[in-house]
């Protein structure tokens, strides 16, 4: 069995790809390898849940679950604080090279255009 | 010493560390050539500062109860537990007194707040990073504390606390050389193994709390750019300083197109990826953009431009180029009067007037 983490996310990714509310057990059809059971991806869809990634619906007699935004949209939100981070909120997502402004570039340039 | 003087020296100690010794240090050239001792005075300016202000305050306050902190803060202490609060101290020595204490509970209080928030962010921030990216396999072990993010920017990150991680984007590891990649990594996890963002997160907090001060985000600026030099000085020494350079100008260069259109909202786009290639037509570098890893001491560096001089990347890529520490003895210097700033304030109040 792989870690936790591993486990959240193939069951969003199922989602994610899936493009449409799907229900628990076929999440757990669209997982990779060993089925797993159902209350399974049942309590790891309930942890996506509370962490506000995953919605639930009523469907028929089961709950159908999708993603509350898609994998760009999270993407597109981590970097904007990665990016942003150099500014006043102070989150210290530290990053390799900062703001790099058209000064810098030109500087750089010059720095090792001359050679 | 009369009160009044020991109050009068701490409190124009506290203005001008706080002030003109601060932007002092900020505009120097010097500490590029010693980030750790140069951190470290930082930490000190910063709490010498605090201390000073405070204890300054503190004195006013507790003069005429005593000949020095202690015993003073005694009577305080037994006048405040007979029901008699403040007695002893005329009107404005007891406004002295609810100063003191104002500005010290107000400056831990925007230090601890600054944290709480930090530390949530950077838990959401994980939890869903957690999600996307995956642990970087490559030759040797899997790290899972190493992510990679499917981004085509290059970016690579850390995300320090409890739970660590290195952030590197795929187009990071796409645009450079596995040396470079290697040196990289090293850099990120100097940042978390030094727990850096404690080090920055009283300028962070300064920052928040009083930006319209002069001289507060030159400040937090200098000390977060000591601590890339320093990640940098860390890796330098572990992998090799020509791996670095060359990944910090390729990376900033591809910053050019990429850093530069910081994550537009491109939200439901399915064309994104088609558009970025088209805006990037060439993903393979330049020839003119490496950096040789053997060659160090050619032009550049030798006539900086003033025009340069406030540039973080350049001056990075500088002492890595030419790497010029400063000697040992001013280096014993430099932790010296950042201990005696440290101890001084308090010593003083200690000491008694």
């Amino acid at each position: 069995m792989t870690g936790r983490g591993e486990l959240e996310r193939s069951v969003i990714d199922a989602l994610w790809n899936s493009g449409h509310p799907i229900t628990a057990r076929e999440v757990g059809q669209a997982l990779p390898g060993r089925p797993l059971a159902i209350t399974t991806v049942l309590t790891v869809l309930g942890r996506l849940q509370a962490k506000g990634l995953v919605r639930r619906t009523r469907q028929g007699r089961a709950h159908a679950y999708e993603p509350t935004a898609s994998r760009e949209e999270h993407t597109a939100a981590l970097m904007r604080q990665v990016l942003d981070g150099a500014g006043d909120r102070g989150d210290a997502l530290a990053r390799f090279v900062g703001t790099v402004t058209d000064q810098d570039i030109q500087a750089l340039r010059r720095a090792i255009g001359d050679r | 010493m009369p009160g009044t003087l020991v109050a009068a020296v701490l409190g124009a100690g506290g203005i001008a560390l706080a002030g003109p010794l601060s932007s002092a240090l900020a505009r120097a050239r010097w500490p590029h050539r010693a980030p750790r001792p140069a951190l470290i005075l930082w930490q000190a300016v910063c709490l010498g500062a605090g201390l000073c202000l405070v204890g300054a305050l503190a004195v006013l306050a507790l003069l005429p109860l005593g000949e020095s902190l202690v015993p003073a803060l005694g009577a305080a202490g037994r006048d405040l537990l007979a029901g008699r609060p403040l007695a002893g101290m005329t009107g404005w020595r007891a406004a002295c007194a609810l100063a003191a204490l104002a500005t010290a509970s107000v400056l831990l209080a925007v230090l601890a707040r600054c944290y709480a928030l930090a530390a949530r962010r950077r838990r959401a921030h994980r939890a869903v990073l957690d999600l996307l990216s995956t642990p970087r396999s490559s030759a040797g072990p899997t790290r899972p504390d190493i992510r990679v993010l499917q981004d085509r920017r290059a970016l690579a990150y850390t995300v320090p606390g409890w739970h660590s991680r290195v952030v590197l984007s795929a187009g990071l590891l796409d645009l450079l050389s596995p040396d470079e990649i290697a040196a990289v990594i090293e850099h990120e996890r100097a940042h978390l193994r030094a727990r850096h963002d404690l080090l920055l997160l009283p300028f962070q907090a300064w920052t928040t709390a009083l930006g319209a001060v002069p001289g507060v985000r030159q400040a937090r600026a200098a000390v977060s750019e000591l601590a890339e030099m320093l990640a940098d000085d860390v890796a330098a020494s572990r992998t090799n300083p020509g791996a670095l350079a060359s990944a910090l100008v390729t990376v900033a260069l591809d910053g050019d197109v990429a850093g530069g259109t910081p994550a537009r909202a491109d939200r439901r786009r399915p064309t994104r990826d088609a558009e970025e290639s088209v805006r990037r037509p060439n993903r393979s570098r330049a020839p003119t953009t490496r950096w040789p890893a053997t060659d160090g001491a050619a032009t550049g560096t030798d006539a900086p431009r003033p025009a340069d001089a406030g540039s973080p990347v350049l001056d990075r890529l500088r002492r890595l180029r030419r790497p010029l520490p400063l000697p040992a003895p001013l280096v014993a210097g430099i932790y010296a009067l950042a201990a005696s700033i440290m101890t001084a304030p308090t010593a003083m109040v200690i000491a008694g007037w």
